[in-house]
């Protein structure tokens, strides 16, 4: 067993539990850590895969920022026990695992049964870090400018959704 | 390790991430569902990237990754706009469109 198949099966069970555990349970705050988990160790199936740098930024920007983020609004909407959302809709919540049973069922069967092109011989580069600086500030030069012009797009987007609006104070009785 | 090992824990963890879409209620469990799905394809694209030694599908896992974060600010922005007009993060409860 070689570091690669020791790092699939550590974290590739560990990964499979917590997200199961992210989508089944009720409270968001246990899903959202449960997430988490679940990115840590995808970071460190990134790393088997020989993408110390997709690791990184796997733990750094969704391990850290984006579920900070998404802790923090939970944390701020103030999710208590009492009004966790009923389960209203029963027929849905049996067609849950139905669904995934059925969705990987089609993927599994698709994954299997098509042949892959034969893998290429030669290896990833070791210097990883600058081998994808190359890549991204090469072909990729456009794409990687437009993702800030979005990220700067999002970024206003979420101020400007979700400040208070001047309406609520001229019509105090709209809703 | 075969790389379908790679695409079949990714297809799990993608077809619980569309269970937990289709199924879940809290607008916040929805976000968390939708990043599985997200990280499902991110793993895809890596295993992709090594087995055919190509560093484009690392390149496209990050921007994934970039794209997720705008989505995640801008989806957290509109559940708080809807908890402040219905008082509630339930997606059933946001349907003035319904008509």
């Amino acid at each position: 067993m070689n570091a690669e198949q020791a790092i699939f099966a550590v974290a590739g069970p560990i990964c499979l539990i917590a997200a199961a555990s992210a989508v089944t349970r009720r409270d968001p705050l246990s899903g959202a850590l449960s997430l988490t988990v679940t990115l840590f160790s995808l970071a460190v199936l990134f790393l088997g895969l020989g993408a110390p740098f997709l690791a990184g930024v796997q733990v750094a920007v969704y391990g850290g920022a984006i579920m900070v983020l998404l802790i923090f609004v939970i944390m701020l909407l103030g999710v208590s026990h009492a009004d966790l959302p009923r389960l209203r809709r029963p027929a849905l919540q049996l067609a849950g695992p139905l669904i995934a049973a059925g969705l990987f069922t089609v993927l599994a069967v698709a994954i299997l049964r098509s042949e892959l092109p034969p893998a290429s011989s030669d290896a990833l580069p070791d210097d990883n870090v600058a081998a994808i600086a190359d890549v991204l500030f090469g072909r990729y030069l456009f794409a990687f400018e437009a993702a800030s012009v979005l990220l700067l797009a999002a970024l206003v987007g979420a101020v400007v959704v979700a400040r208070k609006r001047s309406t609520e104070r001229e019509w105090p009785g709209r809703r | 390790m075969p790389t379908e090992a790679y695409l079949l824990l990714g297809g799990l963890l993608f077809a619980l991430g569309a269970a937990g879409v289709v199924t879940r209620t809290n607008a916040l469990s929805v976000l968390v569902a939708v990043e599985l799905m997200l990280n499902a394809v991110n793993l895809t694209f890596v295993a992709a990237a090594r087995r055919y030694a190509q560093l484009d599908g690392g390149v496209v896992a990050f921007f994934v990754i970039t794209v997720a974060a705008a989505e995640v600010a801008v989806g957290l922005g509109i559940v708080i706009d809807v908890a402040r007009r219905t008082a509630s993060v339930d997606v059933d409860e946001a349907s003035e469109l319904r008509g």
